[in-house]
């Protein structure tokens, strides 16, 4: 049974520590809780916390007057709460200590680096989103091989894509906050789901320099959509737990059935386009394909394997 | 032959006798050819046919009665007499790449006009020969052209006769005969200003003693498809051989390889060289074209047989690297013009990295199937060298109706005879 060690400052100035093993806590200011506050700004049944699968969370019961927690303001159900960090309600200040060390690992998953910390501050994520938003069209308009199809409206219609893109990201993210009534800002999301997009953007580019210079051969679009669905379920992953105080296996479960989603559609549009059967190459353009891994073949490997390619495979299905 | 006066007026007006002597004489041999549509009883085309060796024997082009033999449920061959008699006629045998069919005919008519039977002139004749060419101009009735004979067409696989005479439209299948009236050869093409095309006697003389005359001949069991399959088969194959036989293709020095060139003297070589000259011009582009005039008529949307292999040498101009190079530079496969979806499928492709005598190449082996025959496929063979950072060598080859084993044994040559300059 794990142990919670409450450390209470009572008017900002007086300290007290009390431990408790039978959870939730049930905090007010009637004689029914288990820590009974005498503050004329909280309610006779305001808080309870409590530990679901290791995790702390706060529990408002029916207060009208919400809970500062890190500095926000917050009402609510299940508000996740980090070990040490203070929870403040009415003029009591409460910190919460787990003697257990199972309570103190889920401290890390609640632990920002400091650098987003940083980067979710207003005045610095606006130009950030904004530098990335033109880094990864610029790029993409350099890589592209100059302005044959690339018009300048292009550019600016990509912008905009990419932009309305994040948005509806950080807007679903905004929506399931509300519902879970913890919000992470929204702001931090923007700059997260950018991070981890100039991260894909470069790894996919970086991947046809890599081919290019190492004579390799692979389904690069393939590579892609794997390099993209496990970032894809990282960032999924990591929005859950800080918007939501779901379970691990609960959290696990979800961001799988995504990626299987994901996986499934994808193969079923790389099976479509292969259904007439052609391939995706003969009209397109060749580059994406010029990627090369492995082993480069000699004539006759390649012409044993025309060989015993069956050319007529999409005229006998339809007979 | 008579002989001709020595003035001017004198040789034109024996000629003007010459010719309506002549068209008295032989105008009851040539009978009007209609493709009936049998729905509507309404013609579907119109040619001309002559009786050969036999009053009930009809030649005429294969391209005239095509349809019957692609769709004989849908339409039947009518002849008309000179008199204005009609009745029905029979297929007999084709040859597609000659573009001959026999027809059987005229039961119903069995000489009570009196035919005129054409049979073969059997001497040679030499450039600037005249001779006569009588057809159903436009299926407004028979008529009668006269020019001259200018030898076996050059650059071609087919043997076919230049003929300085007007063969128009509906004259497809009109006898080519000399002042006596024997048979030189049947009228077969035109490609405007007084160019057309006759083609040879001895492979009508062929087809009839296989077909006619030695009785080997029964109506094909499996249907004239079949039979239309097999001649395509034959012809390509033909050309293959004829390409593999050649011991080693002369080449052309193409800036960074040697390509085969010239590789036999029905294939046109043509070649280009020009900068795309874009707001971003940023390539320069070098062609080469080789192809031959030829191809097999089965029906009006569906041209087989003509080989075309292309070179394309693109160099960059102005890109930083050579994956923004690659990048900018589409390469599509070739697909012949001359086929439409309605007879062939969509393409197999077998592409792959391979090492193509020292430089690493990527390689796209296409098949589009022709739907009505199960052997044959169109072949679009494509190669893009990878090594070289600034140029990039695109070439295809593209050849219609022509079975796997063959496609498989051109583009393997193919990749033999390439030879890179570094």
């Amino acid at each position: 049974m794990e142990e919670i060690v409450v450390e209470i400052t009572h008017q900002m100035s007086f300290v007290e520590y009390k431990v408790f093993n039978r959870f939730p806590i049930r905090i007010g200011r009637a004689f029914d809780n288990d820590l009974i506050l005498a503050d004329p700004f909280i309610s006779p049944h305001h808080l309870e916390v409590g530990i679901n699968n290791g995790l702390l969370y706060a529990n408002e019961v029916g207060n009208e007057n919400g809970v500062f927690y890190n500095k926000h303001h917050y009402w609510g159900r299940f508000i996740p709460i980090q070990i040490g960090e203070e929870v403040v309600i009415g003029n009591t200040k409460m910190r919460f200590f787990a003697k257990d060390s199972e309570v103190k690992k889920t401290r890390l998953l609640y632990k920002m680096p400091g650098f987003i910390k940083f980067l979710s501050k207003d005045h610095v994520a606006v130009p950030f989103i904004l530098i990335v938003i033109l880094f990864i069209s610029l790029t993409d308009y350099l890589l592209s091989g100059g302005a044959k199809d690339f018009p300048a409206i292009k550019i600016v219609m990509d912008i905009i894509a990419r932009f309305v893109f994040a948005s509806m990201w950080c807007g679903f993210w905004a929506l399931i906050g509300k519902v879970a009534k913890h919000s992470p800002k929204f702001l931090f999301q923007m700059v997260t789901f950018f991070l981890i997009y100039v991260l894909y953007f470069l790894c996919s580019y970086g991947l046809n320099y890599i081919g290019y210079i190492f004579n390799m051969a692979f389904s690069l679009a393939m590579l892609q959509f794997l390099l993209f669905g496990i970032i894809f379920g990282i960032l999924f992953y990591a929005n859950l737990s800080i918007a939501t105080t779901l379970s691990r296996k609960f959290k696990l479960i979800i961001t799988s059935i995504l990626l299987i989603i994901i996986l499934f559609i994808s193969v079923v549009y790389y099976s479509y386009s292969k259904k007439d059967g052609s391939i995706y190459e003969p009209n397109a353009s060749i580059y994406p394909s010029f990627v090369m891994i492995g082993k480069v073949k000699d004539i006759p490997q390649f012409i044993e394997e025309v060989n015993h390619t069956d050319f007529r495979l999409a005229v006998k299905k339809n007979e | 032959m008579k002989n001709l006066p020595h003035s001017v007026e004198e040789n034109a007006s024996v000629i003007v006798s010459l010719g309506k002597d002549l068209y008295s004489k032989v105008n009851k041999g040539v009978y009007r050819i209609h493709v009936i549509d049998m729905v509507s009883s309404k013609k579907a085309s119109a040619g001309s046919a002559f009786f050969f060796r036999r009053d009930d024997i009809l030649i005429t082009n294969y391209h005239v009665v095509s349809q019957v033999v692609n769709y004989p449920d849908n339409y039947e061959i009518r002849w008309i007499s000179p008199s204005g008699k009609e009745g029905i006629a029979r297929l007999y045998a084709i040859d597609l790449i000659h573009d001959i069919s026999i027809l059987k005919c005229c039961d119903e008519l069995h000489n009570e006009e009196g035919v005129f039977v054409f049979d073969a002139r059997k001497e040679d004749i030499s450039k600037g020969f005249k001779i006569f060419s009588l057809g159903n101009l436009f299926d407004r009735g028979v008529i009668i052209v006269d020019g001259l004979y200018n030898g076996i067409v050059e650059n071609s696989w087919y043997n076919r006769f230049l003929f300085s005479g007007a063969i128009n439209p509906g004259m497809s299948g009109g006898p080519a005969i000399d002042v006596n009236g024997n048979l030189i050869g049947i009228n077969v093409a035109t490609e405007g200003n007084n160019v057309s095309y006759i083609v040879p006697t001895k492979f009508l003389v062929e087809l009839y003693e296989n077909t006619v005359e030695n009785d080997e001949y029964n109506p094909p069991s499996e249907g004239w498809l079949d039979v239309v399959e097999k001649q395509v088969a034959q012809y390509t194959h033909k050309i293959v051989e004829r390409l593999l036989a050649i011991k080693e293709w002369p080449k052309t020095d193409f800036d960074i390889a040697l390509l085969p060139a010239d590789i036999d003297p029905a294939l046109n070589v043509w070649t280009q060289n020009q900068d795309v000259r874009d707001s971003d011009a940023k390539q320069r582009i070098k062609v080469m074209k080789i192809y031959n005039n030829d191809y097999i008529f089965v029906v009006p949307d569906l041209l087989l047989g003509r080989l075309l292999i292309d070179y394309y040498l693109i160099t960059s101009l102005g890109y930083h690297n050579a994956v923004q190079f690659y990048k900018a530079t589409p390469i599509n496969m070739l697909y012949s013009p001359w086929i439409t979806d309605k007879h062939i499928a969509p393409p197999v492709c077998k592409s792959d990295f391979v090492d193509v005598n020292g430089v690493n190449c990527k390689l796209f082996f296409c098949m589009r199937p022709l739907r009505e025959f199960k052997s044959l496929y169109e072949l679009s063979f494509s190669l893009v060298s990878l090594d070289f950072p600034k140029q990039i060598l695109n070439s295809d080859i593209n050849i219609s109706g022509i079975t796997k084993e063959d496609a498989i044994r051109l583009v393997e040559r193919f990749l033999k005879e390439i030879t890179w300059k570094r």
